[in-house]
């Protein structure tokens, strides 16, 4: 490829190609606090033209690597950034085989984590980056947590926050204008723009923690904390599992015990200060 | 399922069992499959053992531990549940 850039993003390393330097050029500036890597790259991404031409005219990219989506939809050159994140999570989401992966926001705290599952716009990623900013959390991910299998240990994958919408200006309140991405208008997600993980999260991005609350929030509607049985968590856990099926038998192992040593809860949230408030009362009672 | 059928379970070697909450994980080694269980599967399995059965000999032990004679269709109730382990893979039927 004619463009290329390495990075380290806990313990996976990425080699990116591109057909062109902008796109590169917009991940060397996002990533430029993150750790180097003396790794070998273990995932390729690949932002190519759809055609030679399209290198050109009308430049759209569409993503490529060890593993694509075929019939995927090329997106534009803005949005360049947003065709490399979603390149390094299909990587990672159909690739990795060293640890179960959870589609799931994680911070930790007192080397204990506290892993947060849900579908887009649930507010695992806002509640995550709120989390993160206060000095008593480290944000280890906002869209994969990573279970090593062996150990039952957490670890994090922390790529810049990928904030969506309303959650950007949210945060744009609270951390400084340097620490975000450009902004990019009107993606197929909507609004999104990057929030790069804190100076001290990204120092000590590879140190485990051990998982010690599971939560599912939910954005939007009234007030409610649920306690959720091993077999309900079970099933949403595979099903928030990307490699839970590749993994067999350690996969079962490692998910098992997770969800009969952790405590889960569902919690629906109007708010976020409503949210935040809910997590740190739920963090208390598993603490206890 | 007929009185006569022969049964067996999955050798035990080649299953996980984790014991989560009314429902029990078994993982098969074999097909890579995870299957979540509820009651009375499970005991079913534990039943079976490691030996062949026919339906009737298998009822006629369950009833040794269990009330089975107090449904008239004891046996095509645990029939069909075998039916149900069987359909998973679980059991072998013959």
């Amino acid at each position: 490829m004619r463009h290329c850039i390495r990075l380290a993003v806990g313990p996976v390393t990425f080699r990116i190609g591109s057909d062109w330097a902008r796109p590169i050029a917009e991940l060397a500036s996002l990533y430029a606090n993150y750790p180097a890597s003396a790794d070998p790259a273990n995932a390729t991404v690949r932002l190519e033209a759809a055609r030679p031409w399209r290198r050109f005219i009308r430049p759209a990219v569409t993503i490529g690597g060890d593993f694509t989506i075929p019939g995927a939809l090329p997106l534009p050159m803005s949005m360049g950034l947003l065709a490399a994140e979603m390149a390094m999570n299909l990587q990672m989401a159909l690739g990795w085989r060293r640890h179960l992966l959870l589609h799931a926001s994680a911070v930790e705290r007192g080397g204990r984590a506290l892993i947060m599952s849900g579908v887009s716009g649930s507010g695992k990623s806002t509640l995550a980056a709120l989390l993160g900013e206060s000095n008593a959390w480290r944000l280890m991910g906002d869209e994969f947590t990573l279970l090593e299998p062996a150990s039952g240990a957490a670890y994090a994958f922390p790529r810049p926050v990928s904030l969506k919408n309303e959650a950007i200006a949210e945060m744009a309140a609270r951390v400084p204008a340097n620490r975000f991405g450009p902004l990019l208008k009107a993606t197929p997600k909507g609004d999104i723009r990057h929030l790069i993980p804190s100076a001290e999260a990204l120092e000590v991005m590879h140190e485990p923690a051990m998982p010690a609350l599971i939560l599912f929030p939910r954005f939007g509607g009234d007030v409610a904390v649920t306690r959720l049985a091993p077999s309900e968590l079970f099933v949403r856990l595979t099903e928030a599992s990307t490699n839970y099926a590749m993994l067999g038998e350690a996969g079962f192992t490692a998910l098992t015990r997770l969800v009969t040593t952790v405590p889960a809860f569902a919690m629906s949230y109007p708010d976020s200060a409503t949210g935040m408030a809910l997590v740190q009362q739920c963090w208390a009672e598993a603490m206890a | 399922m007929p009185a006569e059928t022969q049964l067996r379970a999955v050798s035990g070697n080649d299953l996980l069992r984790v014991e989560l909450d009314a429902l029990t994980a078994i993982y098969d080694r074999r097909s890579c499959q995870t299957h979540l269980l509820g009651e009375p599967l499970p005991d079913i399995l534990n039943a079976l053992g490691d030996r062949e059965w026919t339906l009737a000999a298998f009822a006629d032990h369950l009833s040794l531990h269990f009330d089975l004679s107090a449904a008239d269709d004891a046996l095509a109730v645990l029939g069909e549940r075998l039916g149900e382990l069987a359909a998973l893979g679980l059991v072998s039927v013959r």
